[in-house]
């Protein structure tokens, strides 16, 4: 993608009909380590990669809580994401202020949707170079919304965002009728499957670069300890990384050199 | 000597609602109230409704101040339509919350909403859901006090039928019936038209079951017996 | 402002008349001062306050901290607004708030401190401490300092080296870190009896003093509340006993109490 000049500001458009400050901030979502997200009937599930820009660092945090009945791991600027996930915190906390009850998951999804939307329209704001998987259990169910820099704010069965995400689409994909019915633990499972697939073939994932986060019917959202995912690495690595190669042909030509945050 | 913003506050009710009274039975809620409203002891206004239905789920009652409660009527709407916005229904907990908020809020500003309002109903998910099924009575008070309850009398019969309400709860062993319960809220009221000067013998009884949903329920009387009044000899 | 006092009058033809005057003026006066604002007089008219009476109380061992309240809500004193009332509220796995007095103030306390609790949680990804709660209770008791909170409150729980703890408050803030504390109505029949039974402050040095354990501590909470229940009127019902003990999850029950 190249500079041109229709993208000086959010509030001009291209004469192709687009926003180039929008479009190159879902750039920078698409740069951000990889997050996936799986609900099942029951239950939601978000597990992300975490990077350590090198061996003296530690690894960067993915996945928040903003709630009891809800997380939220994040794609892209890290420090921006943050800004969001305690913008929902807010939200969460101020509906439990009214309502005595948290807050459903519909209701934070449209909060998100104007507040991100707000920052495409008007001259000067700079729109969140983030996507985001938000995690929810509420009366509806389980829930996954994913939402980008653009706005676009979707309620998915499954889905995953992040540099080389693609990967994990195509198993997600091919899976996903077997997430409806699956249990907690075999949607942790399928989640990192998926997860691995946007890894190079020299890598792998591990209990210090993985985040797990889950919430459901009778479960509290709860990010896993480390202890927790490397039980539920040993039962991934029982499946052979067999379209490590294929997944790499898939993935999007973008995002050459991953984006240092 | 009165100053000008105590014009703007309800420090007296003027025209008001007297007792509510609601049971909870197996599947829902009863909730009677009579049908008048009162200027001082004065029967002002007749054939006015205490009861209003919010959505399918919930129903709230008061006693106190009629503006007040024609006012918190429009605030309630509005909130039933703002959760329309986002799909959900409000339900009966949420509303219960909001509300003790609102009066809790409004208490502090030292200008009360003069209400006890009582808010009924039946949770949503519950409601597909026979055996967890609870329904749901929370009482508010003026000042902001809110609890939940599976029966209760307010205003002047919180003083006059609390302990026969219960009462007849108990004897049940709180595994009521509709019609049962029904039975009991008639026979508080009777009680009512009795001893309490600004009750009156019109009423209604409104319910939110986990079936039928909410249905405001029609006019009735009751008269009662009077015939001790006859050897009552201190009127001549 | 209804003032007809002139100064006394030397020769006037009656004297008493404006003695009278006087008394009718210093009556006015009392009854309406010119410094009192309209606040101030509303106030007078309409009081914001109510309570709802009952008694909880709370002691801290070694290793655990048990708190206990009844159920009852009262109006005016003698009339029962509900005999399920929840007095006792826990914040997290090691803080549980117990408080009498003005029931809304009660719940919006519980509200301001979940809140602050919520908020915590996301900034520093873990439970806030005993401590720090009952240091964040006692200042936003002060910051409602002149239209306060009215409510006896009593924080207890597990510190962060695992000892019980327990936090005395008045209405406005002032805080103490005690041994046992108590507060409500029968606040004046539970103390002197925990003084004697865990303070041993009424003891001889010859008396035996046993140890305060977790089984000695609950039976204490049973007598005190069933003591209290015969003599005192709003407190009755059910005992609601909480027991927190460091590493396990809190433990509550309830146990039937007079309910006349």
């Amino acid at each position: 993608m190249f500079r041109n000049q229709y993208d000086s500001d959010v509030t001009v458009w291209s004469p192709q009909g687009r926003l180039h400050q929008v479009d190159y901030a879902v750039e920078a979502m698409k740069q951000g380590s990889a997050t996936v997200g799986i609900r099942s009937e029951t239950h939601a599930v978000i597990v992300a990669l975490k990077r350590a820009q090198n061996e003296l660092c530690s690894h960067q945090k993915k996945i928040y809580e903003i709630d009891t009945h809800s997380g939220v791991s994040i794609a892209g600027l890290l420090s921006d994401g943050r800004i969001l996930a305690r913008y929902l915190q807010t939200e969460c906390s101020s509906w439990r202020w009214d309502y005595k009850l948290p807050i459903p998951i519909k209701k934070l999804t449209e909060s998100m949707q104007l507040k991100l939307q707000a920052n495409t329209q008007y001259y000067g704001r700079r729109p969140f170079g983030v996507g985001l998987l938000v995690a929810g259990y509420d009366k509806d169910g389980a829930h996954i919304i994913q939402t980008e820099p653009s706005a676009e704010v979707v309620s998915m069965k499954a889905s995953s965002i992040g540099a080389r995400s693609q990967s994990a689409r195509t198993y997600l994909e091919r899976n996903v009728d077997k997430f409806e019915n699956a249990s907690a633990d075999e949607l942790i499972v399928h989640a990192l499957l998926a997860l691995r697939d946007t890894l190079p073939a020299e890598e792998n994932l591990s209990a210090q670069n993985t985040s797990i986060g889950i919430v459901g019917k009778d479960r509290p959202f709860t990010i896993l300890a480390d202890t927790q995912v490397g039980l539920h690495l040993d039962a991934v690595a029982t499946h052979p990384r067999s379209n490590a190669q294929q997944g790499h042909g898939q993935a999007p030509a973008a995002a050459p050199e991953p984006m240092q945050q | 000597m009165m100053h000008h913003d105590e014009l703007q506050r309800t420090l007296n009710p003027t025209c008001t609602g007297t007792s509510v009274i609601a049971m909870q039975y197996k599947t829902g809620v009863v909730v009677m109230t009579d049908r008048v409203v009162s200027y001082g002891k004065t029967a002002r206004y007749k054939n006015v409704s205490r009861q209003y239905k919010v959505n399918d789920n919930v129903l709230v009652a008061f006693g106190g101040d009629h503006a007040d409660f024609q006012w918190l009527q429009n605030v309630i709407e509005r909130q039933a339509l703002f959760w329309k916005r986002f799909d959900q229904e409000i339900g009966p907990k949420a509303l219960h919350g909001y509300l003790t908020s609102l009066l809790y809020a409004r208490r502090c500003k030292m200008n009360p909403l003069w209400n006890t309002l009582i808010v009924a109903g039946i949770e949503e998910e519950e409601k597909n859901n026979k055996e967890t099924s609870t329904p749901f009575i929370g009482v508010i008070t003026q000042k902001g006090c809110a609890y939940q309850v599976k029966h209760v009398a307010t205003g002047i019969g919180a003083m006059l039928l609390n302990q026969a309400v219960e009462d007849s709860w108990r004897k049940k062993g709180g595994d009521i019936t509709r019609a049962e319960a029904e039975a009991v809220l008639k026979k508080a009221l009777e009680l009512t038209i009795y001893h309490d000067c600004t009750a009156d013998n019109d009423f209604e009884i409104g319910s939110v079951d986990s079936e039928d949903g909410v249905n405001l329920g029609k006019e009735e009387t009751i008269i009662g017996d009077w015939s001790i009044a006859e050897t009552n000899c201190q009127y001549e | 402002m209804a003032c007809s006092f002139t100064g006394i009058a030397k020769n006037g033809p009656n004297p008493y008349s404006e003695m009278f005057a006087f008394k009718a003026a210093m009556k006015a006066a009392e009854a309406e001062p010119v410094w009192r604002t309209s606040r101030i007089i509303e106030r007078q008219r309409w009081n914001p306050y109510s309570f709802e009476g009952g008694s909880t109380c709370a002691i801290a061992g070694e290793n655990f901290a048990i708190l206990a309240s009844d159920t009852r809500l009262t109006q005016n004193d003698i009339n029962i607004l509900t005999r399920d009332g929840e007095k006792m509220h826990i914040l997290n796995d090691s803080i549980v708030l117990a408080t009498t007095g003005f029931y809304g103030d009660v719940l919006q306390l519980k509200k301001v401190l979940q809140s602050r609790l919520h908020k915590y949680r996301f900034d520093y990804r873990s439970d806030m401490s005993v401590d720090l709660c009952a240091e964040l209770l006692s200042r936003n008791l002060y910051y409602r300092r002149f239209f306060p909170y009215y409510t006896g409150a009593v924080l207890a729980g597990i510190d962060e080296h695992g000892k019980g703890a327990v936090f005395s408050y008045d209405p406005i803030g002032c805080i103490e870190r005690i041994a046992y504390s108590a507060s409500g109505n029968a606040e004046p029949m539970i103390i002197p009896f925990l003084d004697c039974q865990i303070g041993h402050v009424t003891l001889s040095d010859e008396a035996e003093k046993p140890p305060l354990t977790l089984e000695r501590a609950t039976s204490l909470m049973k007598d005190a509340f069933r003591s209290a229940a015969e003599r005192e009127i709003t407190t009755g019902d059910k005992i609601h006993l909480i027991i927190a003990e460091a590493g396990k999850p809190i433990v509550q029950k309830f146990l039937p109490l007079r309910e006349d």
